[in-house]
């Protein structure tokens, strides 16, 4: 059930196609960038590669969509992405909701220096711990397999915060009544947090996917073999220092965000859900 | 009930943990006796051309050959963590710009006892400039597998168009010849005298053929502020700036030239050969010549890359490393290199890169082999990454004509010092290093 | 009593906590960790390191570039957050007008967070060049004459702000989303009978409801502004001359193409403390201003 936000103008009827049209106007807009890229990946070779590539193809060349997956391996790279991404992802999100429910819901000594340490890993730049993950991984001989791309990536701070924030703003009253009637904290977890957490674990979710989908730097350093390479690695493949094929790298670009769009349509239930009690806020 | 639990997620986690490692160790080591290289590598053209090498490797060595290809915008980082992690390759390929840093710093190890033990190894088919990239304080860290010096593309039906003769196969012209023509053959906005690249890769080539460097001979203090360097990038500027023979710069990262020449409304271009492969696409005649002479005379920038063994590679596997090395240089492997077309092979044997079409292309192996007007190797210092930043930062404002250039220079200079005393810096590192 | 809950309490949490806290100890604090040494040492990657004590610490007082790099980065900061928020709010609040399309617009709005940066970065300087390129173009129908943007000393800033506020607004404007579907409609009715006006409905209903929220996101937005990397590296590569050098920048090249790891590893120190402060200083607003329910 949605709830409306804010009662514009007087008449609802004006107010729901004043609210249309600006969802409209504010995704035209928005989506200009995303629509030359995909208009940029249609045209020819010598177009593309102008000095000022135009907006709208002179010719429209669909061929590129083959092209693209002949000059990489593309589906083998996006299969290899979905395995990373998914990776990481499930085991973030697992691991982070449990530990996010201790740090919210049970009192331990040290839990507030552990949150803090949690925290602080956020505020160190990636650039700099790189050398470090490396040499450990490859001291774990993990280097060119899933393991060693994986868990490195697996157990950021961010899930931890996310769901945590989350926690701490649903009330205590559904915990206590479960436990009143004989469950334990892991049976309060599992039936009564997660299921009200869903919202956050699914945006937890989808934006560790994302932001793993397109992770560029790890994986082109891990991954020595095609078994293991990724699909932002293989945009590379198009940028080659005699120059750089725009249509086929935004071609390749394209592609690769399509299966991120589809994850968005399947995932929708779950941002929707028709809860009238907590969320990040609420009562 | 909770304690049960407790022990059973405990088993879960301890199994999950022994399996994980077991994972860890299972996989992908490096396949021992093996001969690994790692090169750069992006689109699959370039890749086919390894692959030929990976086969001639394997025939020549009977071992396994496994090639570690990375796209060139990730090789130096990827490079670099595998060093520092001991999981480099045997044989590593290095950007001539960047041998003194890898070098300067232990990366890799010098080769010269390697060479003197192996009396069948002929140096002296390397071409004289490849061997300078590839030496760093006196000795030789790798071999040369390209190099090449960078010419002057131009485009015949533009010429003949306007009524101009075609330029010297052989003769390099002056430098007021080329100005005259760039002038001649402009008419903005449809038409262009010149391009290359707003950087101090293209601007080098102008200050060799004047006499000038951007350092001093030891090393020591920036040469920008000499009279020589600082005539040749002022020419140069003003043909962007005075006369306006460029086309508009409307990126400074974007910005092209072989974009620019392949619009086809451009008279020339300065670049190296191996944009022969992208300029065949061309829907104009086009043809190269040696590089305008200055009053140094024809003296570009040479460049090229080479193979090199890093530092850690010992014993048994350092026979194999160098073993691995030669064959990758060797005139067969070049010949593949050569008949790939993408690059001039390092060696005096190995065969032609450039066939014709267009007729001109030998005069690179000429220029090289000192027949024809001639070429400076490029020189770069053991942080040649910074000095580009700074000059990256400061000089592209002259292209646009926000700055003129004895602002920029007496701008840079001071800092520019300061780099070339950390070299120097970085040299006497080395040395102590060494003993 | 007391004393056994206690105990049972912690090794239960301790037990949750397990699995994130082995993988996080060694796959995220340890490099961590290994950074602050790191920073004690002078390193060059390939030779072994020498200690250098608080030397690069103290390297950093005089360094122009640090501080201009610093500089640059908080102008993107509290220019960039605040405009971030402000879209992602806004769109939140326009999506949660009880549309029945609002999964479609929800997932369209998502995709300039979802399509790679080393992309669409490209596509951005194309839209940006003075001349013929997009902006310029709809600016000149408006009659404004559009500035060079990213080869322009005063704008490439600004022009990089508006990027990244394009490509980052989407996750806010999901977690805002979340955070107002799940006020309860009862809440406004209540105002509306108390005679509230929306605007009044807004300040005393939505905000104080959506503040945890709005704390998650202004934290996570505040530390991911400062590591902003990847756009201003491809296209400006830190230019024109320094202007949109970040400090991650600086210390990627500090690092990786200077060679000088304890430096890198020190200024990133320093950033870390920069953040940490501001980080504390927003945890103890939230005391003040975000309501949980509890």
């Amino acid at each position: 059930m949605t709830t409306e936000a804010l009662p514009l103008l007087k008449n609802p009827v004006a107010t729901r196609r004043l609210v249309v049209f600006a969802c409209f106007l504010v995704t035209a807009m928005t989506l200009v960038p995303v629509v030359m890229m995909v208009l940029v990946a249609f045209q020819s070779d010598a177009e593309s590669m102008a000095a000022q590539p135009s907006f709208w193809p002179s010719s429209w060349h669909p061929e590129n969509l083959q092209r693209a997956f002949e000059l990489v391996p593309l589906g083998h790279y996006l299969l290899n992405t979905i395995i990373f991404a998914a990776g990481t992802t499930l085991l973030e999100t697992v691991t982070a909701a449990l530990a996010a429910y201790a740090f919210a819901r049970l009192n331990f000594p040290g839990r507030g220096w552990l949150f803090g340490i949690y925290l602080a890993t956020l505020m160190i730049p990636s650039q700099v711990t790189l050398i470090p993950q490396f040499i450990l991984v490859a001291k774990l001989q993990g280097i060119d397999t899933w393991p060693g791309m994986i868990l490195p990536h697996a157990f950021t701070a961010i899930g931890v915060f996310l769901l945590r924030q989350f926690f701490l703003g649903i009330p205590r009253d559904y915990e206590e009544a479960a436990r009143l009637d004989g469950a334990n904290r892991w049976q309060a977890f599992i039936r009564v947090i997660v299921p009200l957490a869903v919202p956050a674990i699914a945006t937890l979710a989808v934006f560790k996917f994302i932001g793993q989908w397109n992770n560029l730097l790890w994986p082109l350093v891990i991954s020595n073999s095609d078994s293991t390479r990724t699909a932002a690695v293989g945009l590379q493949v198009f940028q080659d220092i005699n120059g750089t094929q725009w249509n086929l790298l935004l071609m390749a670009a394209t592609i690769t965000t399509v299966p991120l769009i589809v994850l968005f349509f399947l995932t929708q239930r779950w941002f929707i859900k028709g809860i009238t009690m907590s969320g990040l806020g609420g009562r | 009930m909770r304690s049960e639990l407790s022990r059973r997620s405990l088993l879960k986690y301890t199994g999950a943990a022994v399996a994980a490692s077991g994972l860890l160790s299972a996989c992908s080591s490096r396949p021992p006796g093996a001969a690994t290289w790692s090169m750069w590598s992006s689109s699959p053209a370039e890749r086919k051309v390894w692959d030929a090498f990976s086969q001639y490797v394997e025939q020549q060595l009977m071992i396994e050959s496994v090639p570690t290809l990375t796209p060139s915008g990730g090789y130096p980082t990827k490079l670099d963590l595998q060093l520092v992690s001991g999981t480099a390759s045997l044989v590593t390929a290095l950007n001539g710009q960047l041998i003194p840093t890898y070098a300067a710093r232990g990366a890799h190890r010098p080769l010269d006892d390697l060479i003197a033990a192996d009396p069948d190894f002929e140096l002296d088919d390397f071409y004289p400039a490849s061997r300078k990239i590839s030496t760093f304080n006196h000795q030789i860290y790798g071999i040369g597998f390209d190099v090449a010096p960078t010419v002057l593309y131009y485009n015949k039906t533009l010429l003949a168009k306007a009524g101009i003769a075609a330029p010297s196969r052989t003769e390099p012209m002056t430098w007021a010849t080329f100005r005259e023509l760039a002038k001649e053959l402009t008419r903005p906005p449809d038409q262009y005298g010149f391009t290359c690249s707003p950087a101090i890769d293209d601007l080098v080539s102008w200050i060799y053929c004047a006499g000038g460097n951007v350092m001093n001979d030891d090393g020591s203090a920036s040469a920008l502020n000499a009279p020589e360097a600082t005539e040749a990038i002022q020419f140069v500027i003003d043909l962007f700036v005075k006369d306006q023979v460029t086309p508009p710069i409307s990126n400074l990262v974007t910005e092209s030239s072989l974009a620019n020449f392949l619009e086809g409304n451009v008279a020339f271009m300065q670049n190296g050969p191996w944009q022969v492969v992208n300029v065949r696409k061309a829907k104009f005649d086009w043809d190269v010549v040696p590089f305008p002479a200055g009053a140094a005379g024809s003296t570009p920038r040479v460049s090229g890359s080479s193979f090199a063994i890093p530092s850690g590679v010992k014993g048994d596997e350092l026979q194999l490393a160098w073993k691995l090395l030669k064959t990758l240089t060797s005139t067969g492997a070049l010949d593949i290199y050569a008949k790939a077309g993408r690059n001039n092979p390092a060696r005096l044997s190995a065969g032609s890169a450039f066939k014709p079409p267009p007729d001109n292309l030998g005069v690179v192996r000429d220029i090289l082999a000192g027949k024809v007007a001639g070429g400076h190797p490029f020189d770069v210092t053991t942080n040649w990454n910074q000095v580009k930043q700074l000059l990256g930062q400061d000089l592209p404002r002259t292209f646009l004509g926000q700055v003129s250039v004895p602002e920029a220079i007496e701008g840079l200079t001071p800092r520019l010092d300061v780099l070339m005393k950390q070299h120097q810096d970085n040299i006497r590192q080395a040395e102590a290093r060494k003993g | 009593m007391t004393p056994r809950w206690r105990n049972k309490e912690t090794i239960a949490a301790w037990l949750f906590i397990l699995p994130s806290l082995i993988g996080f100890l060694i796959f995220t604090a340890g490099p961590v960790v290994a950074a602050g040494v790191i920073s004690l040492l002078n390193w060059n990657l390939f030779s072994s390191p020498t200690f250098a004590g608080l030397r690069n610490f103290a390297r950093l007082g005089p360094d122009p570039t640090f501080w201009s790099a610093l500089g640059n980065t908080a102008y993107f900061t509290f220019l960039s957050v605040p405009l971030t928020m402000l879209v992602s709010l806004a769109l939140a609040l326009l999506l949660n007008q009880g549309l029945r399309r609002i999964a479609v617009f929800r997932s369209l709005l998502l995709l300039p967070y979802a399509t790679i940066t080393v992309a669409v970065a490209f596509v951005w300087i194309w839209l940006y060049i003075p001349h013929g390129g997009l902006v310029n173009t709809v600016l000149g129908w408006f009659g404004v004459a559009g500035p060079a943007w990213l080869i322009s000393d005063h704008w490439a800033m600004p022009a990089l702000i508006a990027m990244s506020v394009w490509k980052s607004f989407g996750f806010g404007m999901v977690v805002f989303l979340a955070g107002l579907q799940a006020i309860p409609q009862q809440l406004y009715e209540a105002a509306r009978v108390d005679g509230s006006s929306a605007w009044q409905s807004f300040r005393n209903v939505t905000v104080p409801m959506l503040s945890p929220a709005l704390f998650f996101v202004i934290v996570t937005s505040i530390i991911g502004s400062f590591q902003v990397f990847d756009q201003a590296l491809i296209m400006t590569n830190g230019g024109p001359g320094s202007r949109t050098t970040t400090l991650v920048m600086y210390i990627y090249r500090t690092g990786f193409e200077n060679y000088d790891q304890g430096y890198a590893a020190a200024q990133s120190l320093v950033l870390f403390g920069f953040i940490v402060v501001i980080t504390a200083a927003q945890f103890v607003l939230q005391r003040r201003l975000v309501h949980y329910d509890n």
